[in-house]
């Protein structure tokens, strides 16, 4: 599952990008929108118009999961399980979330779960069919502290050792001492990370696009999120920190070895 | 709803008469859901397990916080879980009064608390780790923090005056010792190496724990 207990630190984005990304690598992804009520999964990815069947559907028996499944258009082994938008998140139970999960999990090699934000029931029913977790967060304070809180709860819930995806992060306040760095948070939070996403503004573009950033050779979140792919997939990458400038002659700074990381 | 168990009636008369009471407002407790305060008890795994049991046959729901005790191997039964209910109330608790609980009957807890999660004890607790800010222990006796303390602490919940709070790096959100409450100067200073807050006059003092 995906979660972090705050609002919009890029559960979501997290979760469409590290399932194309797999998706890319031969895996076959099931990712599951369980934000009942607010879905944004499907927008993301930009199959919103190809939404027949949903979640609830599939857990009020109305019809079999593998109908109200929605094939990518451009990776063939990614498919994506909406969440309803006129319903909310007491319309499905943790008992029946974990049985679709369960089922689903006989035919993919990751089905991931995107969890809505706060502790209550959308957060439960993510939870139910979780073997591990993946939590997202953003270098500040409030993110942070929440963090803790649903990794206090996972815990509890004895899901294997969640990793850490830092999202957001900007070189530039780190230099000037204005923003957490990822040993600050972790830190806080001792849990191990799996990757950095720095800010990006390809991010906006491509979620309001609905192509996931992944698509995009040039952009540094989409190589960050292919680089948490190959990760999940065993690969032993080092974690690096963004570096500061990314224009013509910051290249030639570090080349040169002038500037500090 | 809050249960309340009698610690010298013996475990097994207590679920009768617990039964008892539930059949007889059977509609009434329906889905709702319960904390216990085990009281002075030492509770084993399996009578928890047991109480869990008749309470599910009426549709009851055993909810955190539960009040920390001690298992048959001797170690902190269950561990410390977040809470689902509304927050505590403010100031002594009914207890023991200002009696300084016995020096035995201390919990040791090795591991960190996170936001959240909350400890309570009646006697002295001593934590082997950190307490997050957003965690909390309330304790009727001493708190010993082996670790980072950032949450809020309240030692001598029960009314003791004599009680301490003592971390090796100290900065809580929040201290109270038995009724008075306190909090960190609102200046970020350096760190000064474990500390231990007491009670001195009407004031909580804080000073260093060591070359005192």
């Amino acid at each position: 599952m995906v979660t972090s207990g705050k609002g919009g630190v890029g559960k979501t984005t997290t979760t469409a990008n590290v399932g194309m990304a797999l998706a890319q690598l031969g895996r076959r992804v099931v990712m599951i929108d369980a934000d009942i009520g607010l879905r944004n999964l499907d927008v993301v990815l930009g199959l919103e118009n190809r939404i027949v069947y949903d979640l609830v559907n599939v857990a009020e028996g109305k019809c079999p999961v593998r109908k109200a499944l929605i094939r990518d258009k451009r990776c063939e082994t990614l498919y994506l399980l909406p969440a309803a938008q006129t319903r909310d998140k007491d319309a499905v139970t943790p008992d029946q979330m974990r049985e679709i999960t369960e089922e689903l999990a006989q035919d993919f090699d990751y089905v991931l779960v995107d969890s809505p934000a706060g502790i209550e029931r959308g957060f439960k029913n993510a939870i139910a069919g979780a073997t591990e977790a993946l939590v997202v967060t953003t270098p500040e304070v409030s993110a942070v502290r929440d963090a803790d809180r649903i990794i206090g709860m996972l815990e509890a819930a004895e899901l294997s050792e969640p990793r850490l995806i830092l999202n957001r992060l900007r070189p530039d306040m780190v230099r000037r001492g204005d923003m957490m760095t990822m040993d600050d948070v972790l830190e806080i939070l001792a849990i191990k990370p799996i990757g950095i996403i720095p800010d990006d503004e390809s991010i906006i573009v491509s979620t309001n696009k609905g192509e996931p950033v992944v698509l995009d050779p040039h952009s540094r979140a989409g190589q960050a999120y292919r680089e948490i792919a190959r990760r999940l997939e065993g690969e032993d990458l080092p974690i690096s920190p963004p570096q500061v400038a990314d224009g013509f002659m910051g290249r030639i700074r570090r080349l040169i070895g002038l500037q500090s990381r | 709803m809050l249960l309340y168990l009698d610690s010298t009636t013996p475990f097994g008369e207590l679920l009768s008469q617990l039964r008892r009471r539930l059949q007889e407002s059977a509609n009434f407790y329906q889905g709702g859901q319960v904390r216990v305060e085990w009281g002075e008890r030492q509770v084993l795994e399996s009578e928890r397990r047991e109480l869990e049991r008749v309470m599910a046959e009426h549709g009851l729901v055993l909810a955190g916080p539960v009040t920390m005790g001690m298992t048959e191997d001797g170690g902190p039964r269950g561990r410390a879980e977040a809470s689902a209910g509304p927050a505590d109330r403010v100031g002594s608790e009914s207890g023991s009064g200002d009696v300084r609980p016995d020096p035995a009957r201390t919990l040791y807890v090795r591991r960190t608390l996170r936001s959240g999660q909350r400890l309570r004890y009646d006697g002295h607790v001593v934590i082997m780790g950190d307490v997050h800010p957003g965690a909390e222990v309330v304790a009727a006796g001493d708190v010993v923090v082996l670790g980072r303390l950032q949450g809020v602490v309240h030692a001598g919940s029960t009314g003791d005056r004599g009680a301490v709070v003592v971390a090796v790096e100290f900065e809580p959100m929040q201290l109270r010792i038995a009724e008075l409450i306190s909090r960190a100067p609102d200046d970020a200073s350096p760190p000064r190496g474990p500390e231990q807050a007491e009670i001195r006059g009407e004031q909580i003092v804080v000073r260093p724990l060591l070359n005192q």
